[in-house]
């Protein structure tokens, strides 16, 4: 009987060891079908995929298809191109998440994309209450608000939404590695939420915005926004104290507030806010030292001008502990929406084109976008374009192609083009913003920002010492068309202004030619200008080619003692003979104009070349060029090779060019060559340039110093027509007759200021009897007063 | 005991759902000295609880599929749990029926294409787009525009994008599409401090992706409702303009199912966020100005609205007392409610400020703002509201500060002195002046002599 029971008993355990075994065979096969229907994220779960997940998955779907079905209902056609919206685009584009809450906070769906951010996935957060993931307090507030929106309203108002803060716990900690949901972190997110009738009653609609997870600690993140302040999307950085005193600005915030950045710091931000918004960014910060990181809605910033900018922030506070005391502070990203003038911040959305009113934004203020991620442009020597242009004895030979777009600069007006590139088609259009009349004016109107970055770096090819590349580097900032095949007039032409304008530096070479000859020559002649080497018919023409003569250009007689180069002049006081004299020295500098000779191989700057042998006391024109060729700075020919002389060289509007290019001398004459005597040019007219904005560039310690009282006659011999003193203060500073007349007309007008250099009265102020000798044994030309420009005349 | 530590810790954040954390959850709360024996009973015993749990959990569930799938719910009764799930599985088929052409790249999601449009529409009131990096042209728009920024497709499809934006975000927009690698980079190091590649989670590599805020265009704006007195609103050329934040990345190739040569373009989300511009409901809002009051009583700030509306520059009244904007008689009244504000006493009151040529009334309310952090005074915000025109005969000067009882200025407490005339409230014309008036050059008696 025992047995039988036992059998029995057996038996029954037996067939229901099978049923069992059946039906769970069976519920792993449903289980299977579900998991293939269930949409379930594979990868990256927190919590355990099991069958319990799967049915709260399961029913999830049903519940937010059956409560909340007609929240996904939409009258959105149906466009063939579904291929677009899919998670995946959605998790890649969307700079956050959405969470579609049912009223009892379980969350019917997040999108994917949460698991970027939160390192939640989609299947750990569904079903499951909100109140779980949400940080204590921040749920109740939660629960508060969305209780005021879930009040009934009207049927066809929209809800608005409330813009709120919330901590959700994350499991990837800023540094990118995963936590346990039990040691899950705290993350700020700002959410969107507004609500939606359902049929089963309310279900709210939560965008959440924040940063993808594992993006740094916030410290990292402080400093990099304090570094990286440099930013194309319109933001800029401020950092202050925790009571929003500022201790950092960034540089752009100076261009919408147009207030110096040192007089920002240590004030209050909340002074910067409009006043009328003070109540919105008074609530934000409350939330910021509450919660540690908030964006805040849109509100108003006092800019310059009396507009107003219009931004969003994002603030975090940042705790650091150096050198073992705890500090916080404040980091603000001020994104700037856009900006506006007081009556139209006011102007709302429903009445939009008041009447009559046509708004404008002021364009200066508009220009931070500008500025905003670009490099700082030094287009120092726009300023001296219009020599080219506006004068243009050059010939434009070709049109030049749009160098600026092909070199990526994309930002540079027509205007300027025209300036640049001489493409004149008319005079410059009419620009309400700059005076087109002053250089000046075109040079720094703010459309023209122009990123010469790039050119920055590009040397010409040119070896050599440093100075001289320099002086090139610095020719090359305007010198666009370098890079592009121009044609060699253009090319020279730049070269021409540079090199004048930089003449008076130690290094810089003189000039190989007088391009504004060409105009004066006979036409015959003008072919031979195609090297920078003037032709030696040319100089050839001047019946005085044998006497050695100076060459000036015309700014020498202006420039005598407004440039010096005191290491030179310094040098030579001592080593040069006590015929010498520096002053002359100085003077003689100035003139830097003399083509290089370059036959002799060497190349020698302006007038001083090799004069020693010629140094004839009976020749007073040489008073001024005697700089002996020990001062003189030899340039390797090497480096300034002919053709690249005449490249840079070319065109300055200068007295002479007087090197001859040795391969287009035709009749032998090389006359500055082999350190035979200058040539002048005699029949040159003068040339008038716009000498108010033709300052050459020399530094103030370059400039000759005449603050002391000078003799009288010395002082006369400042008393340029153009001469200002280095030291405005010095007694040479009286206003001086600015006789643009041509020197050669000058020198007819009777004695002039000029005249008195080279006249008997002239006393060295250092013992010269060389001088003296000069001064009394003037050479007197056939009835006309001995001047320095004589070839001009 | 450790178990005691685990159980707080989860009961206190989480739920009922300890048992699909897999963590154990026991409700064993005693503190036994011997733990030795009792550890495995509790451990079998907390065993036996989380796989009850887990029972209880699946049935929970099962249930809850049952009311929800409709094969389910007609039935009479509730059907055995195999039922249920298979039930249920055919549903879920049925839900993505129509969709689910090719069983073998069948991809279960929640929501299909559409209804992700329009939840993307609803929640972000947002909408996609594409636009070719090269040449600007938009290739794709969602039909979701509409609703957002009432334009219609057509109107930006083909299009390049530097017409649909304001012209001042042109350049953000152009570095954003073709900026360099490095100007990139430097975006995303304001948010890392360093570029760094993501973990396995991420799908794109961080340096695709774009962020940036812009304006975009808007239609007619009467049907969108949800903008609403809202601003700002932008204007240029006649055309209004809105911000919007963009969200995406560049993609190499445009997406699967767009028409369009093959260069990199940007994928992008564009939402206008509605609940981050403030509202302005109130229509005189426009017959307002602020004024910011320093502690001594002296106006730092003053609205640009304030030339306007009162004729006055702000040049003309910066460093001013603030009561000299009032009457001269109003000044004490103004005075006083400015220093019990000090005082942390509301302050809303009507006044009479004087423009350049006359007087008109107004209603002051101010509040004083504190430090957040330091809970420091910082200023005081004083918010004027003109009056409108019709309310001008009815205009009572009234204060909510404590009044002094003074016969010299008139309608202090209890006067009504009505506006314009001199009634027997105590206004009287001949009152004395307060020396701030004089530094007025214009006399500002001659209104009210009467």
């Amino acid at each position: 009987m025992e047995d039988n029971r036992k059998r029995n008993m057996e038996r029954r355990r037996e067939t229901s060891r099978y049923a069992a075994r059946d039906r769970r065979f069976k519920e792993g096969e449903i289980f299977d079908d579900l998991k293939k229907v269930v949409p379930i994220v594979e990868e990256g779960t927190v919590t355990h995929l099991d069958r319990i997940a799967l049915l709260r998955v399961a029913a999830t779907i049903c519940r937010l298809r059956k409560t909340a079905g007609n929240v996904l209902e939409n009258n959105l056609d149906n466009e063939f191109t579904n291929e677009v919206w899919n998670e995946e685009t959605i998790a890649e584009c969307l700079d956050g998440f959405i969470l579609i809450v049912d009223s009892d906070t379980s969350i019917l769906y997040v999108t994917e994309s949460v698991a970027l951010y939160l390192g939640l996935t989609q299947t750990d957060l569904t079903g499951r209450s909100l109140r779980e993931f949400l940080h204590h307090d921040d749920y109740h507030e939660f629960e508060a608000q969305t209780k005021l929106l879930h009040k009934p309203r009207e049927e066809d108002q929209d809800s608005i939404g409330i813009d709120m803060v919330l901590r959700m716990k994350t499991v990837i900690s800023p540094r990118g590695r995963c936590l346990n949901l039990k040691s899950a972190l705290y993350k700020s997110v700002s959410f969107l939420v507004h609500s939606k009738v359902s049929t089963g009653g309310h279900v709210s609609f939560m965008q959440g915005i924040t940063i993808p997870a594992g993006q740094g600690t916030t410290n990292a993140n402080a400093s990099a926004m304090t570094k990286y302040t440099e930013s194309p999307m319109g933001a800029f950085t401020t950092r202050h104290t925790c009571d929003m005193r500022i201790t950092f600005v960034s540089d752009k915030f100076n261009y919408i507030l147009k207030s110096e950045l040192k007089t920002l710091m240590g004030t209050s931000f909340y002074d910067l806010v409009h006043p009328a918004d003070m109540t919105i960014v008074s609530k934000s910060m409350k939330e910021l030292f509450a919660k540690g990181h908030i964006r805040t809605p849109y509100y108003r910033l006092i800019a310059a001008n009396n507009t107003l900018a219009w931004i969003q922030t994002e603030a975090t506070t940042i705790t650091h502990t150096t050198k073992g005391q705890k500090g916080q502070y404040v980091i603000c990203v001020h994104y700037v929406l856009g900006i506006q003038g007081a009556e139209e911040s006011l102007v709302v959305c429903t009445d939009a084109m008041p009447a009559g009113m046509q708004v404008d934004i002021k364009k200066e203020i508009d220009d931070t976008r500008d500025y905003i991620g670009r490099q700082p442009e030094i287009v120092e020597c726009v300023d001296f374009t219009p020599l080219i242009e506006s004068e243009d004895p050059f010939e434009i030979e070709e049109v030049v192609q749009d160098p600026i777009k092909d070199m990526g600069i994309y930002s540079v007006t027509d205007e300027y083009e025209q300036r640049i590139y001489g493409k004149v088609t008319g005079p410059p259009p009419e620009d309400e913003d700059s005076d087109c009349e002053s250089i000046e004016d075109a040079g720094l109107a703010p459309e023209f920002d122009v990123d010469l970055a790039p050119f920055y770096q590009e040397k010409m090819e040119v070896d050599g010492d440093e100075d001289g590349g320099e002086v090139l580097l610095l020719m090359n900032r305007l010198h666009l068309p370098l890079r592009c095949p121009l044609p060699r007039a253009r090319k020279n032409s730049y070269d021409d202004v540079l090199q004048w304008l930089f003449r008076d530096q130690p290094s810089s070479p003189p000039p190989a030619r007088y391009r504004s000859a060409d105009r004066f020559r006979s036409p015959a002649e003008a072919s031979c200008f195609d090297t920078a080497l003037a032709s030696p018919q040319f100089m050839g023409s001047s019946p005085r080619a044998s006497r050695p003569k100076t060459s000036y250009g015309r700014r020498a007689q202006s420039t005598g003692s407004r440039t010096t180069t005191t290491t030179s002049s310094g040098n030579t006081s001592a080593t040069h003979s006590a015929n010498y004299s520096p002053l002359a020295a100085g003077i003689s500098q100035c003139g830097l104009n003399s083509p290089p000779s370059v036959q002799s191989g060497q190349v020698v700057y302006g007038d001083s070349r090799p004069l020693v042998g010629r140094c004839d006391p009976s020749d007073s024109s040489r008073r001024f060029s005697a700089v002996p060729p020990s001062d003189t700075v030899d340039v390797p020919s090497a480096r300034c090779g002919v053709r690249e002389v005449s490249d840079v060289f070319a065109a300055m509007p200068f007295a002479d060019s007087l090197v001859a290019d040795p391969e287009t001398t035709d009749n032998g004459i090389s006359p500055t060559l082999d350190g035979r005597e200058p040539i002048i040019c005699d029949d040159l007219q003068w040339e008038e340039p716009d000498l108010s904005c033709l300052a050459p560039f020399v530094d103030t310690c370059d400039m000759l110093q005449i603050d002391e009282g000078l003799p009288p006659e010395l002082q006369a011999l400042y008393d340029l027509p153009d001469f200002t003193p280095a030291v405005p203060s010095a007694p040479a500073a009286r206003p001086v007759h600015l006789d643009r007349s041509p020197p050669a007309k000058r020198m007819h007008h009777g004695p002039s200021d000029m005249d008195f250099m080279y006249s008997n009265q002239y006393q060295p102020f250092q013992q010269d009897a060389y001088w003296q000798q000069q001064a009394n044994q003037q050479p007197q030309q056939t009835g006309r007063p001995y001047s320095p420009f004589s070839m001009l005349s | 005991m450790a178990q005691d530590v685990f159980m707080d810790s989860w009961q206190s954040n989480f739920g009922m759902e300890e048992e699909d954390m897999g963590m154990p959850s026991g409700k064993y709360a005693r503190m036994e000295d011997d733990m030795g024996e009792n550890k495995e009973r509790f451990a079998r015993e907390n065993h036996s609880e989380i796989e009850r749990r887990r029972r209880n959990k699946m049935t929970h569930y099962i249930n809850e599929l049952a009311e929800m799938v409709p094969q389910c719910a007609s039935l009479g009764r509730k059907p055995d749990k195999l039922t249920i799930l298979r039930m249920a599985v055919s549903h879920m088929k049925g839900i993505r029926g129509h969709s689910a052409q090719d069983e073998t790249s069948y991809k279960p999601s929640f929501l299909t294409d559409q209804e992700l449009k329009h939840l993307i529409l609803e929640a972000a009131n947002g909408f996609l787009f594409v636009v070719c990096c090269q040449t600007g042209k938009v290739l794709y728009v969602a039909d979701s525009i509409t609703p957002v920024l009432n334009l219609k497709q057509e109107d930006w499809l083909q299009r390049n994008l530097n017409e649909l934006i304001h012209p001042d975000d042109q350049d953000k927009i152009r570095d954003q599409l073709c900026g360099s690698e490095v100007s990139v980079n430097k975006v995303l190091d304001l948010k890392s401090g360093s570029v760094k590649r993501e973990g396995a989670s991420t799908r794109v590599h961080m340096s695709c992706r774009r962020g940036f805020i812009c304006r975009m265009r808007v239609g007619a704006l009467e049907p969108l409702h949800r903008l609403r007195n809202r601003r700002p609103l932008f204007q240029h050329a006649g055309q209004n303009y809105v911000v919007m934040h963009c969200t995406g990345y560049i993609k190499n190739a445009p997406p699967q199912g767009i028409n369009a040569p093959a260069s990199s373009c940007l994928v992008a989300i564009a939402r206008l966020q509605v609940a981050s511009m403030p509202v302005c409901a109130d229509p005189t809002s426009t017959n307002q100005f602020s004024v910011r009051v320093s502690e001594d009583g002296k106006m730092t700030f003053i609205d640009s609205r304030v030339s306007d509306l009162i004729g006055l520059s702000s040049d003309q009244l910066i460093g001013r007392y603030w009561w000299s904007l009032a009457h001269p008689a109003d000044e004490k009244t103004l005075q006083d409610a400015f220093f019990a504000l000090l005082s942390d006493q509301p302050m809303r009151i009507n006044i009479r400020v004087r423009t350049n040529t006359d007087y008109i009334p107004c209603t002051v309310s101010a509040y004083k703002f504190m430090n957040p952090y330091s809970e420091q005074f910082e200023y005081v915000v004083a918010t004027h509201q003109i009056a409108p025109q019709e309310d001008v005969n009815n205009w009572v000067t009234e204060s909510t500060a404590p009044q002094p009882q003074t016969g010299g200025f008139g309608e202090i407490g209890a006067g009504n002195a009505d506006y314009g005339q001199s009634s027997s409230g105590g206004w009287r014309p001949d009152a004395q002046v307060p020396p701030s008036a004089q530094q007025w050059q214009w006399d500002p008696m001659n209104v009210y002599n009467q």
